[in-house]
C-alpha cells in the first residue's frame, strides 16, 4: 500500500511549515518560536498515543490552524510589525529606484562616450549633438526598461521568497555582510563610469565640449520623460491587478 | 460542541481561570481546557496566542521564556494583579447569565405541585 518512497523526516516537515509563515509580516520571530514550541508538544503527544511522525505532524498542523487565518488573527496584535514592514520596503524601493536612476544616467553616459570618440577624431563636430542625444537616450531607456523589467521578473517569481530572504538577513551575519557588501560595490559603480567621463570630457576642446554636453542634455531630457512614462504605466498596471485581487475578479 | 462566538467570548475568563492554578504555556493551556470540557470546547489552537499576546498587552497576564524538562524553550504565562480583577468582573457577569438562566429552566418541577 505505502508508495513513500523517501522516509518522513519530522524537522523537515516543522521546518517547511515555519517557513510558509514567515513569508507573512504578522509573526514575529517570537511568534513563530512560540507556535513552533507549541506544534513539536502537540506532535509529542501525539506520538505517545501511537501515532506515525507524519501522522501526528498533519493533525498537529491541522489543529493548529491555516497559515491564514493564524495570519489576520496574528495581524490584529502585530500591527506595527506590518507597518513597519511595509516601510521598510517603501525605504528598499526608493533606493533602489534612486540607485537604478544613476546607474542608468551613468551607463548612458558612458555610451555616449565611448560611441563618440570615433567622431572626434575624425574631426566632424557639427553632427556631434544629434549623434550624442541619440545614443546616450537610448541607451538610457534600454537600461531603465531593463532594470525594471529584471526588478518586476525578480519580484513576480520569489516576492515572499525575497522578503522571507531579507528577514532572514536581518538576522543572519553572513547574509547581511553580503548585502552590505552588495550594496556598496554597486554604490561605487556610478560614480566610477562617472569618473572615467570626467577624464574624457577634460580632453576635449572646448568647442567639442559644448557640443557633447548639448547632446548628452538633449538625450537625456527626452530619456527621463519616457522614464517617468514608464513608471506611470507600471503604476497603473499594478493598481489594476490590486483592484482585480480586492474584488475578486 | 459549543458555538463559535461562545467559544471566542469565554477564552480570555478561561485562560484567566486555568492561570489562578498557576503559571502554565499555550499548549498545557489547551490541554487543561479540553480535559475539564470532555472535548466539547475545542479551540483552533494558533488562535490561542493572538489572545495571549493581547492579554499580555492589555497586562492582564505576563509572560516569560524557560527552559522545560525536554530541554527545549517554552513560554509561560502567568496571572498579573490586573489580571485578578479582570476576572472577577467576567465571573459576576457569567454568573449573572448562568444565574438567569437557571432560574428560567427550572421551573418545570415546582409546576407539578
Amino acid at each position: 500500500m505505502e508508495t513513500i518512497s523517501a522516509p518522513f523526516d519530522l524537522n523537515q516537515a516543522i521546518q517547511q511549515w515555519r517557513e510558509g509563515l514567515n513569508g507573512s509580516p504578522a509573526f514575529s520571530p517570537e511568534n513563530l518560536e512560540e507556535l513552533e514550541s507549541h506544534l513539536r508538544d502537540s506532535i509529542a503527544q501525539l506520538k505517545q498515543h501511537g501515532l506515525a511522525a507524519d501522522e501526528a505532524f498533519f493533525i498537529a498542523s491541522r489543529r493548529m490552524g491555516s497559515g491564514a487565518a493564524l495570519g489576520t488573527e496574528f495581524g490584529k496584535i502585530n500591527v506595527s510589525g506590518i507597518w513597519l514592514n511595509r516601510a521598510l520596503w517603501m525605504l528598499v524601493g526608493i533606493q533602489g529606484l534612486g540607485f537604478i536612476k544613476s546607474l542608468v544616467s551613468a551607463v548612458s553616459l558612458g555610451a555616449a562616450t565611448l560611441g563618440i570618440r570615433p567622431i572626434v577624431s575624425l574631426g566632424s563636430v557639427s553632427a556631434m549633438p544629434l549623434y550624442t542625444g541619440l545614443l546616450c537616450g537610448l541607451v538610457h531607456l534600454l537600461a531603465f526598461a531593463a532594470a525594471l523589467a529584471v526588478g518586476w521578473k525578480l519580484l513576480r517569481r520569489k516576492g515572499p521568497g525575497a522578503a522571507a530572504w531579507l528577514r532572514k538577513a536581518q538576522t543572519s551575519s553572513t547574509r547581511l555582510t553580503v548585502l552590505v557588501v552588495a550594496f556598496l560595490l554597486l554604490i561605487l559603480l556610478s560614480p566610477a563610469i562617472q569618473m572615467g567621463n570626467v577624464i574624457f570630457f577634460r580632453q576635449l576642446s572646448p568647442s567639442n565640449a559644448g557640443q557633447f554636453l548639448l547632446g548628452i542634455n538633449y538625450g537625456t531630457m527626452s530619456a527621463s520623460l519616457l522614464e517617468s512614462a514608464m513608471l506611470i504605466v507600471l503604476t497603473l498596471v499594478l493598481a489594476r491587478r490590486q483592484l482585480f485581487a480586492k474584488t475578486g475578479g | 460542541m459549543l458555538a463559535k462566538e461562545l467559544v471566542a467570548a469565554s477564552t480570555v475568563p478561561l485562560v484567566l481561570s486555568v492561570l489562578t492554578e498557576g503559571e502554565n504555556y499555550g499548549y498545557a493551556l489547551i490541554q487543561r481546557v479540553r480535559v475539564l470540557s470532555e472535548g466539547k470546547i475545542e479551540w483552533t489552537e494558533g488562535m490561542l496566542y493572538p489572545v495571549l499576546h493581547w492579554m499580555e498587552q492589555a497586562k492582564l497576564i505576563e509572560s516569560e521564556w524557560r527552559e522545560a524538562e525536554t530541554g527545549r524553550k517554552r513560554k509561560y504565562y502567568r496571572l498579573r494583579r490586573e489580571g485578578r480583577k479582570a476576572l472577577l468582573e467576567e465571573k459576576l457577569q457569567w454568573l449573572t447569565v448562568h444565574e438567569t438562566l437557571s432560574k428560567l429552566w427550572k421551573p418545570s418541577q415546582p409546576r407539578l405541585t
